[in-house]
């Protein structure tokens, strides 16, 4: 065992970093003990309490930089000193607390100070609490998650209205806002055309139809299913009609949702009257109003809603509009004609398998108007409710994406298993005629659907030949050539197995239940 | 009613939660950040359930006031005087310390030894034996700082005769009271004493106090230990055990007044040069001006920002704004994460000690990290490490105090406003800088790093004050 000190004269080092170069010496094998400080009285004292203090260090001042090392033999001593002098010339570098991905919505503002969206999908349970964090911040907040109680969500929405901030949510599928889509969204034209939805496909619908049309969107904004219901009183819906009321770069306002409680829409009709701009309203299912305001404009479904939005930005006449659908209608009636036939006795159903649950709703509306009360796990009214979802009766329309069907698992836009399964047993099903589907492109959805639903179309209609059975497809693909499953080719590709795809959700259900209707009417000739 | 102001900015999200969401922004090129999400307070029913209550509007609106008093504090020096003339409550048998309220029993060996140093010192007893004779039989009352308005470093000790900082907030005209720093070797402070230790403090007491008393009754005001800290935050200290730099500014600022004064020029190079020596030397005025701000802000109802957070080697306490005079206890943590001087290690430290987190609460320190390139050793050893550190003690406060940059962060403000409600839901605790002592008598110093507070002290808060907002509705 030796002691040596090494003196480097004037050189002044801070002594937390020499503290750090001690610890470091302490690590070489062979020390015993070790320790570089500058050499103050207080310090040499320090050293001689340690063992430490040699004669050279006892000669040094102030200002000068010890390296005391005690070790088993000199080579040990050697190759302190070397570790000790190499850590003063380099960098202290290479630290030990490695930079991580964000942790907390506030570290996350240390990396982007100016950030002014949350996109929370946290579970339910927690999300108050971020959604909290994030209105305090003056961020606005889209909130893809369920089971929020509705006291906290008064409570967040009231919050973020005193703060002029928008809050999307709970329960939010698809806004686009500046442009850009959030949650389950398709790519669409920028335009002048605001909207303010409670309803997560209609709104996908009406983008996608009004992308159709030729229009574009200023702003599209989901305030969640249960905004217009009596206890929230549409709080979000009105702010958002008002603020896009004031939007420089909005000419047209779309209201879409299912039908809201009388009071709310009393209070939504209200604030229809005091705004300036053209309102076209699709509450799904509901009535127009005896008394509409002057720029109110009532549309019967959703891509109804998207063109008289797109003629009120040209110009044109709203209503011209249902000019157009009369000759539509009829050839979806002739191409029903042409579809019905060969079908075998037994098959008479239509079974609708949709992954958007307001496409459902809006198709059970069209169809029950030619077939009569469709069977639904949604159903419109409390008597056609399936007793077993997994089991259709008559015609059924099934919205997969109900909460029944998620727990556990990915939404039905998304996972595609769950629907393929029930394809294959629709179409097992004699009395199965016509099978209709929805396909929700854009982001937040399945990379390819097609890719999906291809391969369990063949097979279903090939078992369904293999008994002597026609079984027709009848596809919607709501999307746009702009998302990033692009829609013709997901189109060409489910036309190429036989699929019959509409280029809307209200004319596949109508020629679905034509058909349907036509076969009914050739069996009782 | 304008619209959204978001319209027409540039969207900047922050995505929490779904992974695919954020990535679907990223890929339409919208500025994202992608958390990675973790169940709040560990998952912890109770914290969760009791953070719901407490994120709403009042809680906001309160913590905004609470900040607003802090930023807004404007401590000035005024004076200096004996403990017993002008801090309330002090007795001429009545001896201070840091943390919560202690007993003699409860006491660390340090803060005890302290305790008999400042009763020789102020000739109540003779010698050590005699000393705690006078204690055990309740001739001496103790007291925590922190109730008095005042605040001392490691074992916090004031007695009355001591010389005393006076700092007053102009803003809300309260005032705040420290000690003068001992420095270095065996001191009160570190919690032992020698016949050196006695004669500094009655130079204190006969000289360096007096002296500074004399310089500051004509031109009180002009010494504003904010404008100090700030400049000193610049110049490589975090102004808590790096005081290097608000040291220098602080003499800068002393000299020309004691010398107006007619201090004897002898009396000032003695002066000059225990404070040139003496590195933490400008620590305790720091701390009362944090002080005379953390009192000024205590007192909103509903508000969740810490206003206190002190230790005594015995126990760990908070005060938050909103929940009165109760302090939130713990045992005072080991300081295991600490650099110690060769052949020391926390086996021989005294555990987390001294009011001097009170410049982590005002928003310093810890706060500050970054400042202080040089004490990076403490969390790592890179500079990068200590503009990580910084950043993750910028999440747990309510702001951003724009009165103190931190020249690594891009002149960011100084974290402000602890929050008790960040602080148990990320499951962050504050860092404190801090000095180690030795338990044993004779030796000082042992080492210094960083303490972490007790996660336990904020999560008592945050049900209570659960407990006290769903009582109200």
């Amino acid at each position: 065992m030796s002691i040596e000190n090494i003196i480097i004269k004037n050189s002044y080092q801070d002594s937390v970093r020499l503290m750090r170069i001690s610890r470091e010496l302490k690590e070489v094998k062979g020390v015993v003990n070790a320790s570089v400080m500058m050499a103050t009285e207080a310090n040499k004292r320090v050293l001689e309490m340690a063992g430490l203090l040699g004669p050279e260090a006892i000669g040094a001042g102030a200002n000068d930089l010890v390296i005391a090392v005690d070790a088993d033999n000199n080579e040990v001593i050697e190759a302190a000193i070397q570790t000790a002098q190499n850590a003063l010339v380099e960098s202290s570098g290479n630290g030990t607390l490695e930079v991580q991905k964000a942790r907390s919505l506030e570290l996350a503002l240390e990396q982007m100070p100016n950030a002014n969206m949350a996109v929370i999908s946290v579970p339910g349970a927690f999300a108050k609490i971020e959604v909290g964090k994030a209105l305090s911040k003056d961020m606005h907040v889209f909130l893809f998650s369920d089971n929020v109680t509705i006291e906290e969500e008064i409570e967040l929405k009231k919050m973020a209205i005193d703060k002029g901030l928008l809050m999307m949510g709970p329960d939010c599928g698809t806004s686009i806002i500046n442009g850009a889509c959030l949650g389950f969204a398709n790519v669409i034209n920028r335009g002048n055309i605001g909207i303010v939805g409670a309803s997560g496909t209609g709104v996908q619908e009406v983008t996608c139809q009004i992308d159709r049309w030729g229009g574009g969107c200023s702003q599209v904004v989901g305030v969640g299913g249960r905004d217009l219901k009596e206890a929230v009183g549409g709080l979000m819906f009105l702010e958002v009609m008002r603020k896009l009321d004031e939007d420089p770069a909005t000419d047209v306002i779309v209201l879409i949702s299912k039908p809201p409680s009388a009071s709310v829409l009393k209070k939504v009709r209200a604030t229809i009257k005091e705004m300036k701009k053209p309102v076209v309203v699709n509450l799904l299912g509901g009535e127009p109003s005896n008394d509409p305001a002057p720029n109110e404009y009532f549309a019967g479904t959703l891509e109804e809603a998207a063109a008289m939005a797109v003629a009120l930005v040209n110009g044109t006449n709203p209503l011209a509009w249902l000019d157009g659908i009369a000759k539509v209608e009829m050839d979806i009636v002739m191409r029903a004609e042409d579809l019905a036939h060969d079908v075998s006795p037994k098959q008479k159903y239509v079974r609708g398998l949709f992954s958007g649950g307001t496409l459902c709703y809006e198709a059970m509306l069209l169809m029950q108007k030619t077939l009569g009360p469709i069977n639904s796990n949604v159903p419109l009214q409390a008597e056609q409710r399936l007793k077993n979802s997994l089991i259709s009766v008559g015609n059924t329309c099934v919205d997969l994406g109900e909460d029944e069907f998620t727990v556990g698992r990915p939404h039905p836009m998304i996972d595609f298993q769950l629907r393929s399964e029930r394809i294959l047993i629709e179409a097992d099903q004699p009395e199965t005629a016509v099978i209709l589907l929805d396909v929700v492109l854009g982001y937040g959805s399945n990379a390819d659907p097609a890719g999906e639903l291809v391969p369990v179309i063949m097979k279903a209609r090939s078992k369904a030949m293999e008994s002597g059975r026609n079984l027709q497809f009848v596809a919607y693909v709501c999307g746009t050539d702009k998302d990033p499953q692009g829609m013709q080719e997901q189109i060409k590709r489910l036309q190429d197995c036989g699929v019959v795809v509409i280029p809307t959700n209200a004319q596949a259900a109508l020629l679905a239940a034509y058909m349907v209707a036509r076969i009914a009417k050739d069996r009782a000739c | 009613m304008a619209t959204y102001e978001l319209f027409s900015q540039k969207l900047k999200t922050v995505n929490i939660g779904l992974p695919s969401f954020g990535e679907d922004l990223i890929t339409q090129e919208v500025e994202t950040v992608l958390i990675d999400w973790q169940i709040p307070a560990g998952g912890n029913t109770e914290m969760v359930n009791a953070l719901k209550v407490l994120e709403n509007s009042n809680v906001e609106e309160a913590n905004k006031l609470t900040v607003e008093k802090i930023m807004s504090g404007e401590p000035v020096l005024i004076g200096m005087e004996r403990a017993l003339d002008v801090i309330p409550g002090m007795g001429p048998r009545t001896i201070f310390h840091s943390g919560p309220p202690l007993t003699w029993e409860r006491m660390c060996p340090g803060v005890q030894r302290a305790v008999i140093g400042a009763i020789i010192f102020e000739g109540w007893a003779k010698n050590r034996e005699s000393a705690v004779r006078l204690v055990n039989k309740n001739k001496v009352e103790f007291s925590n700082n922190h109730a008095h308005s005042a605040v001392g470093p490691m074992t916090g000790i004031i007695s009355p005769s001591m010389p005393v900082w006076i700092v007053e907030n102009r803003t809300s005209g309260n005032r705040a009271y420290s000690t003068l720093n001992e420095g270095r070797g065996v001191t009160l402070w570190y919690g032992d004493f020698d016949e050196s230790t006695l004669n500094q403090l009655r130079w204190f007491r006969d000289v360096f106090g007096p002296s500074v008393k004399k310089a500051l009754s004509k031109q009180n005001g002009t010494i504003n230990p904010f404008n100090l800290v700030a400049q000193g935050l610049s110049m490589g200290d975090e102004v808590h055990v790096r005081c290097q730099a608000t040291t220098a500014l602080l003499i800068k600022e002393l000299v020309p007044l004691l010398a107006e004064a007619g201090v004897k020029g002898s009396y000032i190079a003695e002066m000059v040069r225990f404070m040139a020596g003496n590195n933490t030397f400008s620590l305790n005025l720091a701390m009362a001006a944090g002080k005379s701000v953390m009192d000024a802000a205590h007192g909103v109802p509903n508000s969740t920002i810490v206003t206190a957070m002190t230790r005594n080697g015995t126990d760990f306490a908070i005060r938050v704004g909103g929940l009165g005079d109760q302090w939130f206890v713990a045992d005072a943590p080991a300081l295991d994460d600490c650099l110690y001087y060769a052949g020391y290690s926390v086996e021989d430290a005294v555990a987390d000690i001294g009011d001097s987190s009170i410049i982590e609460t005002t928003g310093f320190g810890g706060m500050t990290f970054a400042c202080a390139p040089t004490i990076a050793s403490f969390v790592g050893g890179s500079v990068k490490d200590s503009i990580e550190l910084n950043k993750k003690m910028a999440s747990i406060n309510y702001a951003k105090n724009k009165n103190f940059a931190i020249p690594n962060l891009d002149f960011a403000g100084a974290p402000t406003g602890l929050d008790i409600r960040k602080i148990v839901g990320s499951q962050i605790v504050p860092i404190i800088d801090t000095g180690v002592i030795h338990k044993d008598a004779g030796i000082g110093q042992i080492g210094a790093g960083v303490a972490h507070a007790p996660l336990g002290v904020f999560e008592q808060a945050v049900l209570a004050m659960a407990k006290t907002i769903s009582t109200k509705q």
